[in-house]
């Protein structure tokens, strides 16, 4: 088994040591230090110098730093592609070729044009970070809230980059809790930036920590955020808000899934796989572990036909992003589910090994339990329109096919508590500028100010 | 025939000295697979969905269908008519589904019988001594939906204690201090006592003296810790015999699952002995209709011919190891090795998995 050591970064200064060590299934150990209150003091004792640094740059130098940071990735020489593939492929139990595929999404969020689309339509104009604007009758200024403190999900490394470039951009310290699920990208990331230049104020704008969830250092670290990013499922919710007071703003990102509606027209029938090869594509993503993921289809057709090809669609994506061994531990779950689904009467259809999973019925029943692992639920409907009642605020990501019936549904589809309407294929992309789980995260980076001359 | 033959074991003085023709097991169960076959309509149309339309072209148990276990959760699945059915015994605990498995008089006297010999030949309960329960021994005779402890282990205890006490009232658990005065004043020898390991445990911690038993005592526990942080089983052992006086040993634990009417039990050496009514079948994690060899973890099914009133023959979602070696007690057969759920990753991320808690 491999076993790696990554520090921990207190405003961009590594601390080194391995008091912890996170084995992830014999794949890998990655070994880090623990967090002691002396930490913390040297980060309160700080924190003021690195955030007035930070507020001298302007977003221009952000992004062309943030641009430079995007070319090494890219890069083959790069301990990124050189290295940093394998090992987190082994950490998350994704495939190498998923995990590639995920960077390829996230180097997408790490391009100037991404994040001046992202600032201009969440903030309006990203000038407003920098100086001030005429608004209505008054000068505008949006100022950083000052921390930010991320409390990282394990389930997409892409996360931890999108959480601490939307504190950056804004011009906000960060102060990272990693995941006991994916430690590793936060790491990557503060350690491109220091590989940049290490005394570059965005390189030392960022605190990156570890500690098991619940415990007693938990509540001073997230008390020194001015917001609180929380990403995850119930558990780390709960457990980070109880922490709060009131006037520390908490954004949750989760837990939430995804579901597709599907009407078949006749002239599609022979040529299924328009809508099966993208849906197989959602459902391959991440291996379903996405807030995005789809769990559900609700199909209007002959379904039959439709899971015939649903299932070969499946195997040419499986060949193409293989499903990882992140799922073994459930594989008793799931054969569990497929004979419960052969006793209830429905269809089953499966890989033959554990890489996907189609349960088919004529009757909707809600999903209590859904193991992930590339499992769907496909429920036969007369008209689509009958499913949206069964949608629900649960639900962040509908796909819709065909996708020019988007526009006559979508306002229906969002009543229900859904946030966001796409089409097949494009569940796990998400438009810069567009909202995330019903708010603008920026918003919540910012202060408004206002001034008259 | 075959499963009047293997309930006779029931009979027996002491079914684990006794070794049981290779074959009388299998027919027992293919006797029962028949059975179930014709007169429950969900296993008929299970078995057929996996291509078995002749209940008679079955020959081997391992070609018998397993059902999966959580069908109890959603369904009365019976042999017998509704109103053979004596008790619907459901599993305990306040939240999730519960099993519902149906019990006409004969299962029930059959797990009267199991329970008595698991509780005195395997973990050594000595007959006409006395036991404490920490649960209520009246049952309700009114009600057909039973909890299934509190609807066996009553009667259970009864046939082998010439004293039985419970140390739960009208108004709930008692006090402590009167729950040590009600196990100092039992007079039947050896006392022994009856519960779950956290309660056993926190009983032991209330207490601020000793409570030394007999010598031949057993505290026999059965269930999990639920919610309350789980002791180490050696620190629990140690903690009952300096708390009760008695060597380590005679703790002994008791894995009982509604969905059987037989349980497994511990011998002196803390091995769980398989009842030679009941075969445990290891099935390969990868491939559930698979089974692997002794000695190997896989997921747990049962195949229980003295359950007659329900398709007992089902598949848990519980790993477990059966060992074929001779446990050093002489106890003839196998021993079983539960080891609870698989262990997945600690929840990950976004993705809604469990929407029971929303």
């Amino acid at each position: 088994m491999i076993g790696m050591e990554i520090p921990l970064f207190l405003w961009g200064e590594e601390k080194k040591g391995s008091d912890i060590s996170l084995d992830f299934h014999n794949r890998i150990t990655v070994n880090l230090p623990a967090v002691r209150k002396k930490d913390l003091r040297y980060l309160r004792e700080h924190n003021r110098a690195i955030q007035e640094e930070l507020q001298q740059l302007s977003v221009d130098e952000i992004l062309n730093f943030i641009e430079e940071a995007r070319k090494l990735w890219e890069s083959d020489s790069y301990f990124i592609k050189r290295e940093g593939v394998d090992m987190l492929s082994r950490v998350t139990g994704y495939s190498r070729e998923m995990i590639e595929l995920h960077l390829e999404q996230v180097m997408g969020m790490m391009t100037r044009e991404y994040w001046e689309t992202t600032l201009n339509s969440e903030l309006g104009d990203m000038k407003i970070l920098d100086e001030w604007c005429s608004r209505g009758e008054a000068s505008v200024h949006c100022l950083p809230r000052g921390n930010v403190c991320h409390v990282l999900a394990g389930n997409a490394p892409l996360v931890s980059v999108i959480s601490i470039l939307r504190g950056l951009v804004t011009k906000n310290c960060n102060i990272i809790k990693m995941s006991s699920r994916e430690p590793l990208m936060p790491y990557f990331l503060i350690k491109t930036f220091r590989d940049i230049n290490k005394y570059h104020p965005l390189a030392r704008a960022n605190t990156v920590l570890y500690w098991k969830g619940g415990e007693e250092i938990e509540k001073d670290v997230v008390n020194m955020g001015n917001t609180v990013f929380t990403w995850g499922g119930e558990e780390a919710l709960k457990g980070i808000s109880r922490h709060l007071p009131y006037y520390i703003d908490m954004v949750r990102f989760g837990p939430r899934r995804g579901v597709q509606l599907i009407s078949l027209r006749e002239e599609e029938e022979g040529n299924l796989r328009e809508s099966t090869d993208p849906m197989a594509h959602d459902l391959t993503l991440i291996d379903q572990e996405a807030c995005f993921s789809p769990q559900v289809a609700f199909v209007e057709g002959d379904v039959d036909k439709f899971a015939e090809s649903l299932a070969e669609s499946l195997e040419r994506e499986n060949e193409k992003y293989p499903k990882g061994p992140a799922h073994e531990h459930k594989h008793v779950e799931i054969a569990h589910l497929r004979k419960m689904s052969v006793a209830e009467g429905k269809k089953v259809h499966h890989s033959g090994s554990f890489d996907w999973t189609l349960i088919i019925s004529d009757e909707y029943e809600p999903i209590k339990k859904h193991p992930l692992g590339r499992v769907l639920f496909i429920f036969k409907v007369n008209d689509i329109r009958e499913a949206i009642k069964y949608l629900d605020s649960s639900v962040q990501t509908v796909a819709l096919h065909p996708r020019h019936r988007i526009s006559e549904l979508r306002k229906e589809i969002v009543l229900q508590g859904v946030d966001r309407v796409t089409h097949l294929g494009k569940m796990g992309y998400f438009a810069a500028g567009a909202p995330h789980d019903g708010t603008y995260p920026l918003m919540h980076l910012v202060r408004w100010v206002k001034s008259k001359l | 025939m075959s499963i009047k033959k293997i309930e006779e074991l029931l009979d027996m003085e002491d079914p684990w000295s006794f070794e049981l023709e290779e074959n009388s097991l299998k027919e027992a169960i293919l006797e029962l697979f028949r059975m179930s076959f014709e007169k429950c309509p969900e296993y008929r149309n299970y078995c057929e969905s996996h291509g078995i339309e002749d209940p008679d072209s079955v020959e081997d148990v391992l070609q018998v269908p397993l059902l999966p276990g959580d069908i109890f959760k959603r369904k009365i699945v019976s042999n017998v008519s509704d109103e053979q059915i004596e008790k619907i015994c459901m599993s305990s605990g306040t939240t999730g589904e519960k099993s519902k498995i149906p019990r006409d008089e004969r299962t029930l006297e059959n797990s009267r019988k199991a329970f008595v010999h698991a509780f005195t030949n395997v973990s050594g309960v000595k007959k006409g001594g006395s036991i404490g329960l920490f649960m209520p021994v009246v049952p309700d005779p009114e009600n057909k939906e039973v909890t299934w402890m509190l609807e066996i282990l009553p009667p259970v205890s009864r046939r082998i204690a010439q004293e039985l006490h419970s140390f739960v009232g009208k108004e709930g658990p008692k006090p402590p201090a009167e729950t040590k005065e009600i196990i100092a004043g039992m007079e039947s020898a050896p006392r022994n006592l009856l519960s779950t390991p956290p309660v056993i445990y926190d009983f032991c911690q209330s207490l601020d003296e000793k409570l030394p038993l007999d010598s031949e005592s057993i505290v026999l526990t059965g269930g999990g810790w639920k919610t309350k942080k789980e002791i180490g089983r050696d620190e629990f052992n140690q903690t009952c015999a300096d708390t009760f006086g008695i060597s380590k040993d005679q703790v002994r634990d008791t894995l009982a699952l509604t969905e059987l009417s037989s349980c497994f039990n511990e011998c002196e050496y803390q091995r769980k002995h398989i009842p030679p009514w009941l075969k445990v079948t290891v099935r390969d994690v990868n491939d559930p209709d698979t089974e692997v060899e002794d000695g190997k973890e896989g997921i747990l099914g049962f195949m229980e011919p003295i359950s007659l009133s329900y398709p007992a023959l089902f598949l848990t979602k519980d790993l477990g190891v059966v060992h074929k070696e001779p446990c050093p007690c002489g106890r003839k057969g196998k021993t079983m090795e539960f080891r609870g759920r698989a262990q997945g990753a600690e929840a990950r991320g976004c993705a809604l998995a469990d929407e029971e808690n929303q």
